[in-house]
């Protein structure tokens, strides 16, 4: 008990020797080493890959373990611990498991580890949330120490992008060390081993010689979380951090210069807002589209958002497939917006309440309360309710919001499982109810050839276009500030993943 | 003596009751955390398998009852987020914030007790006049203000600190100053206003008359007279400073329990805002023990009259 307590101390001091040369120095010494400090805000409360939810969390923990699959910066899958993953039947997925990897305490990587972790994650007692990746799970089955089949209740073509979702954990080091330890002292087969946690303040991980791609280009990698939002810019200025996460747009140009580069990518997350189309008044299609027509999404853009996002036809990012880059996203017409409004009977306008979470998505309230004063314009008087986003998320899955300002994003890069959230009749997340739609919608699901699921996800999203059952807006650009020394780029998925990362 | 303790004993258990109480009541109005801890996407069914190996579906008094009984055995629930026990998670960032707190309120209180002492002495010199002035700046700068610029003063500008984080042994230093400014104004006018009010005592005068110097009057006889005053406003603020200094703890990237309270409020972990508000709960109850049993030594009267 008392070595056990005392760990996070020794750890402390430990990285407190390791560290001191280069934080406090005026980065000399960062110069020579190749360990690359990442800050994030966000802070991990867990390293055990069953239990971790936040973005933050999966950085870190995707360094740590490795996945069956994972996309690349095309956000087309790629073979992992996985090399082959073939369906063979319409319900059977059957996968090859690579040979000769080792998780970091030495052990070698077998399919009962890729078993066990699937099971956990399904194991209501565990805790664990991403249960509801798998939901179409009902065994799986080790055929050899290389060989795993899934059976799913249902076809899901998408099962190998949902596995994304859960990091692969060593069996036999969970029933060694229990739990608690598997959480805080974690071993997996990725191409970071953990070595020291200090919670709050930093994980440290050093390059895995044995990884089955290839030692790491840098020798390690520090996850530290600076919550404030000019202090982790400060600390990338002071040269003390490689990487900040999540810039905020209006710090993002004042950040730039000779030491600092600002890197973007497309985010994989897009910004709506939900419409209660089963009462009036947006029951009437004319409404919802004179309230599209009234919001100028271009100037929320640029004078919200600095620029940082871009604007998009319906509710998913174009990385999702079944994207529709035929569609053009609604332009602003305010004085056609007036004239549905009044073709609907409501010459005088309507009022209605709208609810937005706040500090959830970039500058979430900021852009809510720019659309209340657009839509003012137009004739649409609206009740604005801010929430913290824990007081936000009950009533969303009690569907008690109505209309509401919500994201979307997730790294399963498949139109099936947002268009599900956001429009089938019993989703929580859904303020739309069309039988036909959701018909269409679970068929177009099963569909195991991509290019027909594509085709078919364009349909309904035509679909809902034409109905606005939305007001569609824009997907967000993840910002990130990088010193000059780091040779790195952003990925699609959101995650900081720095095995290919460079330093100069 | 026994007497006593038992009362100090049963004193506390009460403050500890009511503590656990008004949690509770504030996780009863807080509502349901289980969305926090799966995709927005879950169905009802799977949120209802997360919330019930959590403990979350059974009644709120059964709960209360539970946890009373866990408290009882020194179980203190288990974090939601991690599902460690939350009084592990608590403690293993409790080094952090006591290591501010002392870094941050022994120098300031000396610093404060000092200045003030010496300007009392020196009644409107211009070294009262710029140790007022000072201390009034200390008072009324936000500490996001003041953390804010010292970061960028002396650790991006001229780099000689880290901005943040528990890394490096001088990584105290900028949340200890900023931290304690407030408590080294508050302490140097308390300071300075009690040693002014006894050195307008008769006593003093008599003590002037019989020859006795000024350093001696000021320091053995004022000084010692209004430390009790002066120990009681620093004993408040080391109490709010061991509860964890959010702000400070938010701007320096420090791992102490105020930015842990802040971010298990956030993702409503209440076994750990709980085992954090008990934590500190105590460790006021043990200050202010502690306090009243300096009162026998730095004012004996206050033993007499029983």
């Amino acid at each position: 008990m008392g070595v056990k307590k005392s760990l996070p101390l020794l750890g402390a001091f430990a990285s407190l020797l390791v560290l001191s040369g280069c934080v406090a120095g005026d980065g000399g010494d960062a110069e020579a080493s190749t360990i690359v400090t990442v800050a994030q805000g966000g802070e991990g409360a867990t390293l055990d890959n069953a239990l971790i939810a936040g973005g933050n969390e999966y950085s870190i923990v995707t360094s740590i373990y490795d996945l069956l699959m994972m996309v690349d910066r095309d956000g087309t899958l790629q073979p992992a611990l996985a090399t082959s993953a073939e369906q063979v039947s319409d319900t059977v997925w059957r996968l090859e498991l690579r040979e000769g990897v080792t998780f970091h305490d030495g052990d070698a990587f077998d399919a009962e580890d890729v078993k066990w972790t699937l099971d956990r994650a399904m194991d209501p007692e565990s805790g664990s949330g991403q249960v509801t990746y798998i939901t179409s799970i009902e065994e799986v089955t080790v055929v050899d120490p290389l060989v795993v089949e899934i059976t799913t209740a249902y076809p899901d073509p998408t099962l190998m992008m949902s596995l994304q979702m859960l990091p692969i954990g060593s069996r036999d080091y969970f029933e060694e060390v229990g739990a608690e330890e598997y959480g805080s002292n974690p071993i997996g087969t990725g191409p970071f081993a953990f070595t020291s946690w200090t919670p709050g303040d930093r994980v440290e991980l050093v390059a895995y010689d044995d990884h089955w791609r290839g030692r790491p280009e840098i020798d390690g990698v520090v996850f530290r979380t600076i919550p404030d939002a000019a202090s982790i810019t400060s600390a990338l200025r002071a040269g003390e951090v490689d990487l900040i996460t999540n810039v905020s747009p209006d710090l993002a140009s004042t950040l730039e210069s000779d030491a600092i580069k600002i890197l973007t990518q497309d985010s994989n997350r897009s910004i709506m807002v939900t419409l209660e189309t089963e009462t009036a008044p947006f029951d009437d299609p004319r409404v919802r589209r004179a309230l599209q027509l009234a919001t100028d999404v271009e100037s929320i853009v640029d004078n919200v958002l600095v620029g940082y996002a871009k604007l998009i036809p319906t509710l998913l990012a174009p990385i999702y497939l079944g994207y529709d880059d035929e569609l053009e996203p609604y332009a602003y017409e305010p004085e056609e917006a007036r004239e549905l409004l009044a073709e609907a009977g409501y010459p005088e306008g309507v009022s209605f309440t709208m609810y937005a979470p706040s500090g959830r998505y970039l500058k979430d309230s900021d852009v809510a309360q720019a659309l209340v004063a657009q839509w003012k314009e137009a004739g649409f008087t609206v009740d604005l309710q801010v929430m913290e986003w824990a007081n936000f998320v009950p009533r969303y899955l009690e569907n008690s919001l109505g209309t509401y300002l919500i994201g979307y994003g997730t790294p399963i890069f498949d139109s099936g499982r947002g268009l599900n959230a956001y429009l089938s009749c019993d989703s929580a997340g859904s303020s739309f109810c069309d039988p036909a739609f959701d018909e269409q919608l679970a068929e177009a699901m099963s569909i195991g050839d991509d290019d027909e699921r594509a085709a078919r996800y364009r349909e309904l999203n035509k679909t809902i276009y034409d109905l606005s059952t939305h007001v569609f807006m824009y997907q967000q650009v993840d910002v990130y500030g990088a010193s000059s020394r780091l040779d790195w780029s952003p990925r699609p998925d959101e995650r900081v993943w720095l095995f290919d990362a460079r330093v100069e | 003596m026994i007497k006593k303790t038992a009362f100090a004993l049963i004193e506390t258990a009460a403050v500890l009751l009511g503590v656990v109480v008004a949690v509770f009541g504030m996780r009863y109005l807080a509502g349901d955390p289980v969305g926090l801890y799966a995709p927005l996407d879950a169905t009802p069914e799977q949120l209802d398998a997360i919330r019930s190996a959590h403990g979350l579906d059974r009644p709120i008094y059964e709960q209360f009852f539970d946890y009373v009984g866990g408290l009882l055995r020194g179980d203190l629930g288990t974090s939601l987020q991690s599902r460690r026990p939350a009084l592990d998670v608590v403690l293993e960032r409790l080094p952090a914030t006591v290591e501010l707190t002392l870094w941050a309120f022994i120098p300031a209180a000396i610093i404060g007790i000092v200045v003030g002492t010496f300007a009392a002495a020196r009644r409107n010199s211009l070294i009262d006049k710029a140790a007022m002035g000072f201390s009034l700046f200390g008072l009324s700068v936000p500490v996001y203000w003041a953390g804010a610029v010292a970061i960028l003063l002396v650790a991006v500008v001229i780099p000689i600190f880290p901005t943040g984080g528990r890394g490096s042994p001088l990584a105290i230093v900028l949340p200890a100053v900023t931290l304690g400014l407030a408590t080294a104004a508050r302490a140097s006018r308390m300071a300075r206003a009690s040693v002014v009010g006894q050195l307008n005592q008769r006593y003093v005068l008599t003590a002037r008359a019989k020859g006795v110097s000024e350093s001696r009057i000021v320091v053995r006889h004022a000084l010692r007279n209004s430390l009790a005053t002066v120990v009681t406003v620093l004993a408040l603020d080391l109490g709010v400073l061991l509860g964890g200094a959010v702000i400070t703890e938010t701007i320096f990237a420090w791992p102490g329990i105020g930015r842990l309270a802040a971010q298990s409020i956030a993702a409503r972990d209440f076994p750990v805002v709980q085992a954090i508000v008990l934590l500190v709960a105590v460790g006021y109850v043990v200050i202010f023990r502690l306090l009243n049993l300096t009162y026998r030594f730095l004012d004996p009267r206050t033993e007499t009259g029983r």
